[in-house]
């Protein structure tokens, strides 16, 4: 009791950990608090409990269908739940939920069956189960202007839970293709589809209506929506930016001027599952019918708060851009970023690793692990490819699109190492990272891009200019002839009101950018056009030859590819790490999966079976580990308890590393580079090594079943037939891979393809291999 | 014997390594009790149980079914590699023959040199001892999955006449008896050695961590016996060898057996 008046510090410390610093760093969000009930619970169970209550109720029809959508509703928002990438209790999802508290005040009984969570994801959305969860993106947090826009979309979102917009639609969805093949009658699923939105526009009105909030926040909501496809600013892209006194991009490499954005609001919307914006707007109109905006408020929170919340999710932004290899757009918000925080490290950094990736992604491959990243049974977006297309792009963001299009693999590389390399000086080498970005920048213009000594240049382009005037007598100045193209200016078009003039909408809307067109330093552009446009990069260390170690590291790097060149590669290397016998005595084991599937069935995915086994795996890898004589620490996102939030935030941690590791798969030399997971593993489990295992089983079809039928019936055949027809077809696919995060490889990989069944002596048998594999040293002779 | 030894060494060290040969969760050793159930694929003489006793006028009842022969063995098996493992079992075959004996007199009376018994039923011992070669399949583990086997053993085969003696009365046209030929077949036993060898195919099952189930499909056969069929051997070493040799061409086996 004595230590009772230490609970309010702890309680304020834990509130301010996440507070932070932005001009100098930013601290990737974490959740914090206790984990909600949806954690604790398995998604089986809330199914059962959902389908007993169904069951009870009487006289409720298409209850066959209302079963198959708790079902499926549950299972994927249980996926979605565990998958790492919910915040709770974090500064942005605190916000969100005060905000909802306010815009609920007079609705208390709807306001205490939401749970509101925020979702690490770029992508501009925001969605609603039937449960009364609402999930709402960071893209869409990065891209508001005020409280009063947030109000709205909540709005919105509380209106398809109160008329059960999802249920609804997947029963009528359903039944409406059975009549589909049983009288042909046509069914419009987007027509009903956008008949739910626009009942959400109007009955979201309607709460709003209760709320304090202005009624500008609702306006501002479509026009967020508008332009929810461009980045969360919109300013002009300084070609500076990227460049120094000797890099410097031809004129060539920018757009004279970026594609203009639409505006449109009346486009055609007959595929889409929302109606147009114009539409929406007109149906909330109706419905709040003669506006008097007088005593609302566009902030009834806090307006230092939303900035500070909206501010975190642009910088998370920036993070989520690198994990999902959106590094074109990272880019642009850094550069959004950077305007107003010129000196925050985290966008440095993150503008360094956004750089290098794309250097890396152009650069020829010398891939070990094609065979591992093409499982094609992880997630959707694990083929991912890197968007360098801009003809589709529109605004500002388009001329990085249009830069990042035009280098090429050396120039990609040139550049990042000349960002890194300055980078490094300015944090004065003390950045584990950026030394090791730096490293890899080294060996991927040597040894993959094959780069000699002599390619990069150690005079200015002004004196490379002089020495080939005075070599060849040539030269002439010419310069007065080559215009630089000096960036459109706009005119500014009308203002509305509800718009801040200084917000992404504001800028769009009016046109009105022009002030922000920086005079560009006034550069000798003319020598490089002088020179050969595609040879600019060759400039780009001229300073960096003054410094040793710059030198040094290069001239290693060249030396490296001499003798792979020689050796043709380090296959010694590569086989101990295939054959096992690694000597790892600790890891941590990292939610495995299990899918268990039926390919005779249409809907083949089978819910509590997987679930159920998941259940198993995680025994038999526990069991296998022990037996192995590893010490491990195992992470799920299953059976987290109510206290378990370090637990589910190393868990976030380890698998954004994981999946960023499994994205890049177009380079050894493509680093993990978006977060500290292997600080904290090495501090906190004390190991390198994250083991990550799963599953895949599939009930096949019989693809013989015609011939065996056939068969049986003429009676000879019969002794080959019936077994044949009697034996479940099964195929197994079980995967296991241990990543090094200290290193970024993988050290240790099984894949196996087997026609048979995930019996249980097969599951044993399998892991406790690869457990022995990983716990035993075996000294190879040379 | 020396050529045999020296590849299976070969073999041994070749696919073996201790160092990451998982085993069962690091279980290496099975003990099994194993049943094998033969088709006996005999002349339908053979197929015949049941006789009242052998006075000359033996009844045999033909058997609705094709009989099975059901040998129990002991089986050992040792992993020793990923995909190998080496075993050992021991099996003992108990099973009747039938054969003919000949006596040769000189009766006076009708000239004839010889009197055949027929059918005379014989009890067949074999004792076999076999060593395996044990190769897992891709999607197997040693020792859990499917397996093919290369088996190769030695065989001790033994038979004895069911009855001690023969014995046969010839009689005059009046019903009298004139002689009485007897033979004391008690005493002949007969004993032959030979090598065995063939192949299998099957599959391991675990359940619970320790109880092996193995199932699987064997086709073997046995090499002339050493110094059978040599001048002045009865018939019944034709008979001995040719029914334990039908006994192993083909058999389906199941075991049940320890994990340790």
């Amino acid at each position: 009791m004595k230590f009772s008046y230490l609970l309010p510090i702890f309680v304020c410390l834990n509130l301010f950990s996440q507070n932070q610093d932005l001009t100098k760093n930013y601290i990737p969000l974490k959740s914090s608090g206790k984990l909600p009930d949806i954690y604790t619970q398995s998604a089986a169970q809330k199914t059962n409990n959902d389908i007993a209550t169904l069951n009870r109720k009487k006289g409720e029809t298409n209850k066959s269908d209302k079963r198959k959508f708790y079902l499926e509703s549950n299972f994927y928002q249980d996926k979605l739940l565990r998958s790492g990438r919910i915040l709770f209790g974090d500064p942005i999802s605190n916000f969100v939920n005060k905000v909802a508290d306010e815009v609920f005040r007079g609705n208390p009984e709807l306001r205490s069956k939401l749970q509101i969570f925020v979702v690490k994801s770029n992508v501009v959305n925001a969605f609603c189960f039937d449960n009364g969860i609402i999930l709402l993106n960071s893209g869409l947090i990065a891209q508001l202007d005020n409280e009063a826009q947030l109000a709205s979309i909540l709005c919105h979102e509380a209106s398809h839970f109160t008329k059960k917009h999802s249920i609804e639609s997947f029963v009528t969805i359903r039944n409406e293709s059975r009549k589909r093949y049983s009288d042909g009658s046509e069914f419009d699923e987007y027509q009903h589809s956008k008949e739910s939105e626009l009942e959400a526009d109007v009955e979201g009105a309607k709460l709003f209506k209760n709320s304090n909030y202005s009624y500008k926040g609702v306006v501002g909501a479509f026009n967020l929506l508008k332009y929810a496809y461009l980045p969360f600013d919109e300013v002009i892209f300084d070609k500076s930016f990227l460049e120094d006194s000797n890099l410097v991009f031809p004129n060539s490499y920018f757009l004279k001027e970026t594609a203009s954005i639409k505006k449109e609001e009346e486009y055609d919307d007959a595929k889409s599952t929302h109606p147009n914006i114009k539409k929406r707007k007109e149906a909330v109109s109706n419905e709040l019918g003669a506006i008097d905006d007088s005593g609302r408020e566009k902030f009834l929170v806090s307006q230092t708060e939303f900035n500070t919340i909206r501010e975190l999710a642009r910088f998370e932004s920036c993070r989520i851009g690198l994990l999902y290899k959106d590094y074109v757009e990272c880019v642009y918000n850094n550069y959004l970023l950077l305007k107003k925080y010129p000196k925050n490290v985290f966008l440095k950094t993150t503008l360094a690793k956004a750089l290098f990736q794309i250097a890396a992604y152009k650069s020829p491959t010398e891939s070990d692990y094609n065979d591992v990243l093409k499982v094609e049974v992880l997630e959707d977006n694990s083929s991912y490819n890197i968007d360098f297309e801009y003809d589709s792009k529109e605004g500002n963001s388009q001329q990085v699109y249009h830069l990042f299009n035009k280098l090429n693999a050396t120039q990609s590389t040139a550049l990042a190492l000349n960002y890194t390399w300055k980078l490094k000086k300015e944090l004065n080498d003390t950045s584990k990272l950026i030394n090791q970005l730096c490293d890899s920048l080294f060996v991927l213009a040597a040894v993959n891009n094959k780069v000699n000594s002599d390619y990069f240049r150690k005079v200015t382009p002004q004196q490379y200019l002089k020495q080939l005037e005075e070599r060849n007598k040539l030269f002439k100045n010419e310069s007065s002839d080559i215009k630089v193209n000096e960036p459109k200016k706009y005119t500014a078009l009308d203002e509305i009101a509800e718009t801040d003039k200084d917000s992404k909408i504001g800028k769009i809307e009016n046109q009105k950018v022009k002030e922000e067109i920086k005079i560009l330093e006034k550069k000798d552009t003319t020598l490089v056009a002088k020179i050969d446009e595609s040879e600019f990069e060759r400039f780009a260390f001229v300073d960096f030859f003054k410094q040793p170690d710059f030198v040094s590291k290069l001239s290693k790097a060249i030396n490296l590819r001499i003798q792979i060149d020689k050796k043709s590669n380090d296959r010694e290397g590569r086989t101990h790490r295939n054959r096992g016998g690694l000597g790892i005595d600790s890891l941590v084991i990292l939610d495995p999966f299990y899918v268990k599937l039926d390919e005779r069935k249409r809907d083949g995915y089978k819910y509590f079976a997987s679930d159920e086994k998941l259940d198993e795996f995680g025994v038999i890898l526990k069991n296998n580990a022990d037996l192995a004589g590893l010490k491990y620490a195992y992470i799920d996102s299953k059976s987290l308890k109510a206290d378990d939030i370090d637990v589910y935030n190393d868990f976030t941690l380890f698998n954004d590393w994981k999946n960023e590791f499994l994205y890049n798969d177009f380079h050894k030399t493509a680093l993990v580079l978006n977060n500290n997971a292997y600080d904290v593993l090495r501090k906190k489990y004390n190991t390198n090594y994250v083991l990550w295992n799963g599953i895949v089983n599939t009930r096949m079809r019989k693809e013989y079943l015609a011939y065996a039928l056939l068969g049986t019936v003429f009676i000879y055949p019969a002794p080959f037939t019936i077994p044949y027809l009697l034996r479940k077809e099964y195929s197994t696919y079980y995967l296991s891979v241990l990543f090094d995060l200290k290193t970024n490889q993988v050290v240790y990989y099984k894949s196996l393809y087997l026609k048979m069944s995930d019996t249980e002596d097969f599951l044993n048998a399998f892991t406790y291999d690869v457990m022995n594999r990983i716990k035993t040293e075996v000294k190879y002779k040379k | 014997m020396k050529k045999i030894a020296t590849i299976i060494f070969v073999v041994v060290a070749f696919v073996s390594n201790a160092q990451l040969t998982p085993g069962y969760q690091g279980k290496k050793n099975i003990f099994s009790f194993q049943l094998n159930v033969s088709p006996t694929f005999l002349h339908p003489n053979y197929q015949k149980r049941k006789f009242s006793s052998y006075d000359g006028k033996t009844t045999f009842k033909p058997l609705l079914i094709v009989p099975f022969n059901v040998t129990p063995s002991v089986y050992y098996e040792r992993v020793l590699g990923r995909k190998f493992s080496l075993s050992a079992n021991y099996s003992f075959v108990r099973t009747r023959a039938f054969t003919d004996v000949k006596l040769s007199v000189i009766d006076p009376a009708t000239n004839t040199s010889e009197i055949l018994f027929q059918e005379v039923p014989l009890k067949l011992n074999a004792h076999y001892v076999n060593a395996s070669m044990i190769i897992y399949g891709r999607r197997a583990l040693a020792p859990f999955g499917k397996y093919f086997k290369l088996h190769l053993g030695y065989v001790n085969m033994r038979s004895k006449f069911e009855v001690d003696s023969l014995t046969t009365e010839r009689v005059n046209n009046n019903g009298l008896t004139i002689t009485t030929y007897k033979i004391n077949t008690g005493d002949l036993i007969q004993q032959l050695q030979s090598l065995n060898y063939g192949l299998s195919f099957g599959m391991n099952r675990i359940y619970k961590s320790k109880v092996v189930i193995n199932r699987g499909i064997t086709l073997s056969n046995i090499r002339n016996p050493f110094g059978a069929f040599e001048e002045g051997s009865q018939r019944s070493s034709y008979t001995i060898f040719n029914r334990i040799r039908r006994h192993d061409v083909l058999s389906f086996y199941i075991s049940v057996g320890y994990l340790l």
